[in-house]
């Protein structure tokens, strides 16, 4: 009997250790969400409402890994956190609770992106030099493809009505549609960490040459590429028909959309890696020193400075009064949008790793030891 | 299996006890305690600075500029290191060579460690501040680099059972916390230009070396350019997907190792070998005079038969010495030079500076020349021409002496010192009344004064330079009479080793100008300004030269990796080379002054109060048939300055249930290095089943418990007295033999003297002596059922046959006599070779042996089709060992004769591999047959 009883323990163990695959039969089709990185292709990080400065806490999740300075994406109840231990969770949006996790021999470096009852992630795998785009069936819980990208893919996955586009470190820009086929690739041969952005059919995105490329994604050609800058890791930002990104120096660049050109520039000192955010007047940019800028949109004229003391490397979410901004030296700054302020700061256990996602009334957002926060916030 | 896991554990908790330092070993040097530090801590934003006595003001500008590092590198890295990062200061290399925060001997080169166990960063100041911010941000860069690859892997759940190799650690330091630099360019220039250089894909071959260090930082430079600026964050960043750094690099940079090593070679002879368009090497312009070791500080005297002779600090044996070279520029073949004072075998002369200047002679004979001589340098006065010691300068008040230089009439010596605040200033001692008289006293570093001709002024070399060229090392002219302070260069390169001509009509000095050091000459222009005029155009260093005649000079110059003297006949660079300099005094701005951390209030500065931390933990459990289970561990406390440690060793040897109390295991001990007498102390309890050397390789049960205490003092690096004191209740059961049981509660004191001066090769002592005597004495003071004496001689001699030549002998009597004595025993590769080990047993033990030591392959690589394995430093040995072993009456005499190599692995362990024959029945015939015996362990 005691034998037994061990037996019955060390299989009970097991099965509660196990994970289980992502399956959610119920799942409803076109529903809202945030369904890839910034929320849409123009990557979006604006929400014209006024928050409160108190967040609610509703539940804490762990994951197995930690995660990049990416976001977690939203899709109806559920929430799809990526992680750098290669598994993408699936959360219930209002208990936290595990629904399923996806598992995978690497690393996910950006925020999956869903479309319709499927999920989209890459995987950078482990003692390989490719990376996998996984295409994954929640409501069956089978994978109904995959495509191996050669290098690194970190940059973010652009999701639009047509298809799926990725950049690759190594510079090549493909094209799969939604059933697993590659439909073209396009390639600039240069080390590219800045993740695209597109907007009309064009995708921009900078490269360590210091050039802003955009691709007409219509025609699969490069429409200009043009040395504005440093070194780029940061993602473009777009607002109306100007581009804004900020280059390894510190050096932030407006320049139109149409034809690349410059329109002015200023100078933060200090390595840009995060998208600029925008509302109709002002432009938000933080660096790796810690400093938040606030630009004239149109003129590039500082508003305001403020330094946080830590490492900004995630894009903040923008409210009408907030910037919230999170901080790798463990906090969430709440910053006042006109002064800024630092109004308030939460301080966390460990670093704040992702851009945090507004959904329904709710905030996520990732930190070290591999914890998922969701708030609930109120706003008007 | 088991029983030896036990008994391991044992011996390394009873080696640990023995208080860690080389001195708690049978010989060993000391790491000697001179100072008790008062230590203190500064907190700032991410640090806790700890410093101590009178460097408060230099440890608050040190703070700013760990800050400033951490603002830095914390955009470098796109990380943050979240936790208080512990930063010690010493105020000079000497005090920094007494740290307990390590327990090994940090050698004079070494500015500056992190320390991975605790994350501590200790950092001496080298009397300037430049160096001392960037020694800082060299640490932090590992602080921030270790912290990011842990943080990676942990945060991709892969094991860190990896590490970025050496060459980019340090290359990597190095490169994010100065910018290339005069040493950096001379080293490559060397490397590439005389094909030393070495590829990645070969550089383990250099592996710990200098050229590596800097070769990883200009591969670093390279990446960058060639590859983009992102690609050295990325490799750091990629750590976790690969296991091999190859794969990380070749991933990383998009290429084989192959074509990158191509692409970085083609790109340094670019660099580089344009250079012979206008640069000579040494051998081609002047004549090579030494051919071995490194040779520094040149230094001319003309006998009375009016022959020159040049004095010099060289490590040609091995130990740094002061030499004598007799100079003839037309000789063909290089001469030996002759040993003069021989260095770092006894505590006078405990360590030469090697590359620091540190000897001058007199016009007069008189040879002044700086050792370190316990806690502080001293400046020594010895006679060329009486060829003896005259007499020996120290102040307590100056750690580090450098750079003494005589007047013209050989009456005062002027030199550069640091004091207690770690401020490196111009002294001048007076011969005639032995006072001394400080020059400077303030922040900048001052250092290589010399006299002008009739002692009225002294020349120096200063960081005092301000903007433009701020914190470059100028040149200075300071009156004696009037206290007066002048530029006499002003040029933003750095300037060092001044000398007058033989005549002082003319200043010559070091300066890397042009990119490396070369010679220059002070001199006046057309229009009357100032400048200075080049006059050797070396494609690699000179780092310090002497006048032979007017218009020769003797140079001591970096070639072929290698530091050599060269006589070099002067003005005879070609006219199209010659360079001119002026000096434009307008530009000097105003007077800088370095910045200093604010605390935001007293509550940040404090007492430093002991804070222990763990420093390590290791545990077993194993299971097995015979035995069961068991299980032991041992862990170790220490505070945060390594002065105090306490040590922990449980472990449990009972072979059923119901033993298992009574076989527990414990033992507590306490050590503290925080002085110069050590002391520890403790108390065990040890039970369970032991093997008997003694008799008849017996197992009995014994439980003995009791405490412990010992001092040991050291009298220099090379001497030390120990001594301890045991009670401990002894119980010894044997379920055999009943008649074998016995209670006893032992005493036992014992006093030694130990001596090491020796100097080791790859695989054992080459040079130097090492000597124990210990006297001892063990009774039972409750039973009287044991009661003895004991006595150990054992005396080890090295003598230099040759640079890698050398015949060691040893000879030692082991005395333990009286009631239930001790055994000693013998036998095995390490004492009577080719006798079973541990089969000569004996109360009264003697052993004897003659060794020759000889280099036998330096390099033996084998080359598979997929990789290859390289064995380095093979030594040879032939040896002849004789001794015997007996209780109460002498039996017979032994010995062995025969040849061996050993094989160094990574300083780690030497294996030894011995043919001979035994010499048995009182040396009366040889054994028939060869004996073959395979071990590890050092010469003795």
């Amino acid at each position: 009997m005691g034998f037994l009883k061990k037996i019955f323990v060390i299989l009970l163990l097991l099965f509660a250790g196990c994970t289980r695959s992502i399956i959610i039969e119920n799942a409803l089709v076109n529903r809202d969400g945030h369904l890839q990185f910034g929320g849409a292709p123009e990557r979006n990080f604006y929400y014209p409402v006024s928050l409160n400065d108190s967040l609610n806490l509703k539940w804490v999740s762990e994951t197995s890994g930690s995660f990049n300075s990416t976001s977690v994406a939203v899709y109806d109840k559920y929430v799809f956190v990526p992680d750098l231990a290669g598994r993408v969770y699936c959360f219930n949006i209002e208990t936290g609770k595990t629904i399923g996790v996806e598992k995978s021999k690497g690393a996910v470096n950006t925020a999956p992106i869903v479309y319709r009852t499927r999920l989209y992630f890459i995987v950078n795998e482990y003692k390989e030099s490719n990376s996998i785009l996984y295409y994954f069936d929640f409501m069956t819980g089978e994978y109904i493809s995959e495509n191996i990208i050669p290098g690194r893919v970190s940059n973010e996955i652009i999701k639009t009505d047509d298809g799926i586009f990725v950049l690759s470190d190594r510079g090549t820009i493909y094209k799969f549609n939604y059933i697993g086929m590659k439909e073209w690739e396009v390639q600039t041969r240069v080390l590219t960490i800045s993740s695209p952005i597109m907007k009309d059919n064009f995708i921009y995105w900078g490269n360590s040459n210091g050039e802003i490329i955009c691709f007409d994604a219509a025609k699969q050609e490069i429409k200009y590429r043009r040395k504005i800058a440093g070194t780029i890791e940061a993602s473009i930002g777009i607002k109306n028909n100007i581009g804004f990104v900020g280059d390894n120096k510190g050096r932030l660049t407006a320049f139109k959309l149409v034809d690349g050109n410059e329109l002015w520039s200023t100078n933060t000192s200090y390595k840009i890696v995060n998208i600029p955010v925008m509302n109709e007047e002002t432009l938000f940019i933080g660096n790796l020193h810690g400093d938040i800028f606030a630009f004239d949109l149109l003129t590039g004229d500082k508003k305001w400075h403020t330094n946080t003391r830590g490492v900004i490397n995630a894009a903040p979410l923008l409210f009408t009064n907030i910037l919230l901004q999170p901080d790798l030296n463990k906090q969430l700054h709440f910053i006042d949008v006109d002064t800024g302020a630092i109004i308030k700061s939460m301080n966390y256990d460990s670093r704040i790793r992702t851009s945090p996602v507004y959904f329904n009334n709710m905030i996520f957002i990732c930190a070290d030891k591999d914890k998922v926060y969701a708030y609930e916030v109120q706003t008007k | 299996m088991l029983k030896f896991q036990s008994k391991y554990i044992l011996i390394l908790f009873l080696l640990l006890t023995q208080i860690g330092n080389a001195q708690f070993y049978f010989f060993g040097r000391n790491k000697v305690q001179y100072e008790k530090f008062d230590w203190k801590v500064l907190k700032t934003e991410h640090f806790n600075i700890y410093y101590y006595g009178e460097f408060e003001g230099l440890a608050e500008i040190g703070a700013n500029y760990a800050e400033e590092a951490f603002d830095e590198l914390k955009v470098k890295f796109n990380h943050i290191v979240v936790t208080r990062i512990p930063l010690i200061f010493y105020n000079t290399h000497i005090h920094f060579q007494q740290t307990n925060t390590i327990s090994g001997f940090i050698p004079e080169g070494v500015g500056g460690f992190f320390e991975f166990l605790k994350g501590r960063v200790v950092i001496p100041y080298l009397s300037s501040l430049d160096q001392f911010r960037h020694v800082i941000r060299h640490e932090l860069v590992h602080v921030f680099m270790t912290s990011k690859v842990i943080n990676d892997f942990k945060d991709h759940r892969v094991i860190a059972d990896r590490y970025p190799p050496l060459w980019f650690v340090e290359g990597l330091a190095e490169y994010w916390s100065t910018d290339w630099d005069t040493q950096a360019e001379m080293v490559m220039r060397d490397a590439v230009l005389n094909d030393i250089f070495v590829p990645l894909s070969e550089i383990s071959r250099i592996y710990g070396s200098f050229l590596m260090y800097k070769e990883g930082q200009s591969f670093l430079e390279f990446a960058e350019v060639e590859y983009g600026e992102d690609k050295v964050l990325q490799i750091l960043e990629n750590m976790w997907r690969f296991s091999s750094f190859k794969d990380i690099i070749e991933f990383t940079l998009e290429e084989d190792l192959k074509t990158i090593d191509g692409k970085w070679l083609y790109w340094l002879r670019q660099k580089y070998f344009p250079l012979y368009k206008d640069k000579f090497p040494h051998h081609i312009k002047a004549k090579k005079i030494t051919d071995f070791g490194f040779n520094f500080n040149p230094n001319v005297y003309v006998n009375d038969d009016n022959e020159k002779e040049i004095y010099f600090v060289s490590n040609r044996t091995g130990y740094s010495s002061v030499y004598k070279l007799k100079y003839d520029h037309n000789a063909r073949e290089i001469k030996d030079p002759e040993i003069i004072i021989e260095g770092e075998t006894q505590s006078e002369f405990e360590a030469f500076h090697l590359f620091q200047s540190s000897i001058n002679v007199s016009k007069q004979g008189m040879m002044a020349f700086v050792t370190k001589s316990e806690g502080t340098d001293v400046l020594h006065l010895y006679s060329i021409v009486g060829e003896e010691m005259i007499k020996t300068f120290e102040w307590n008040n100056l750690i580090t002496i450098r750079g003494p230089k005589f007047s013209d009439d050989g009456k005062k010596i002027v030199f550069n010192a640091t004091d207690q605040k770690g401020f490196s200033d111009i002294f001048i001692l007076d011969l005639d009344s032995e006072n001394i008289t400080r020059l400077t006293n303030d922040i900048y570093a001052d250092k290589d004064p010399v006299f002008n001709k009739d002692a009225t002024a002294v020349i120096f070399c200063s960081d005092r330079s301000e903007a433009p060229f701020k914190e470059k090392y100028n040149l200075f002219n300071l009156d004696i009479g009037e206290s007066k302070l002048e530029y006499l260069t002003y040029v933003d390169a750095d300037i060092s080793t001044p000398h007058f001509n033989p005549d002082y009509t003319e200043l010559y000095f070091n300066s890397d100008y042009d990119g490396t050091n070369n010679i220059w000459k002070l001199t006046e222009g057309e229009n009357g300004s100032m400048g200075m005029e080049q006059k050797t155009f070396f494609a690699t260093s000179v780092f310090d030269f002497a006048f032979v005649s007017e218009d020769t000079l003797v140079t001591s110059a970096f070639e072929n990796f290698s530091f050599q003297f060269y006589s070099l006949p002067l003005n005879e660079a070609p006219d199209s080379l010659k360079k001119y300099v002026a000096f434009d005094f307008d530009l000097i701005d105003k007077k800088w002054v370095p910045e200093s951390i604010v605390l935001d209030s007293e509550q940040d500065r404090l007492v430093y109060e002991n804070e222990y931390t763990l420093d390590y933990a290791v545990s077993q459990l194993s299971t097995d048939p015979v035995y069961g289970t068991r299980g032991g561990a041992l862990f170790t406390l220490s505070d945060l300055l390594g002065d105090d440690r306490f040590l922990f060793l449980v472990y449990n040897t009972a072979e059923v249930q119901s033993e298992i109390l009574k076989n527990f295991n414990v033992a507590i001990t306490r050590v503290n290095y925080s002085e110069r007498t050590n002391f520890g102390y403790g108390i065990f309890h040890f039970a369970g089943r032991r093997y008997d050397l003694r008799e008849s390789d017996q197992f009995f049960y014994e439980r003995s418990f009791g405490g412990f205490f010992s001092l040991h003092y050291p009298f220099s690096s090379f001497q030390r007295l120990e001594a301890s004191v045991t009670l401990a209740n002894s119980d010894k059961e044997d379920a055999d033999v009943a008649f074998f049981n016995r209670k006893a509660l032992l005493l036992t004191n014992s006093i030694s003297f130990v001596h090491d001066n020796s100097l080791w090769g790859p695989t054992g002592p080459i040079d130097g002596s090492r000597f124990r005597f210990l006297l001892g004495y063990t009774s039972d003071i409750k039973y009287s059922n044991v009661n003895y004496l004991s006595m150990i001689f054992d005396y080890r001699k090295y003598l230099r046959l040759g640079y890698r030549t050398a015949l060691a002998a040893r000879a030692s009597v082991y005395v333990n006599h009286g009631k239930e004595a001790r055994r000693y025993f013998a036998g095995g590769s390490w004492d009577l070779r080719g006798w079973p080990r541990w089969s000569v047993r004996g109360e009264k033990l003697w052993i004897s042996s003659i060794e020759l030591r000889y280099p036998f392959i330096d390099q033996l690589a084998i080359r598979f089709p997929f990789f290859g394995i390289g064995f380095a430093s093979i030594r040879g040995a032939l040896f002849f060992d004789a001794g015997s072993a007996w209780d109460d009456e002498y039996e017979e005499t032994i010995g062995s004769i025969g040849t061996g190599i050993r094989i160094n692995f990574f300083n780690v362990i030497t294996f030894r591999y011995d043919v001979g024959k035994k010499i048995e029945n009182d040396f009366t015939n040889l054994q028939p047959k060869l004996f073959y015996q395979f071990f590890f362990g050092w010469d003795f």
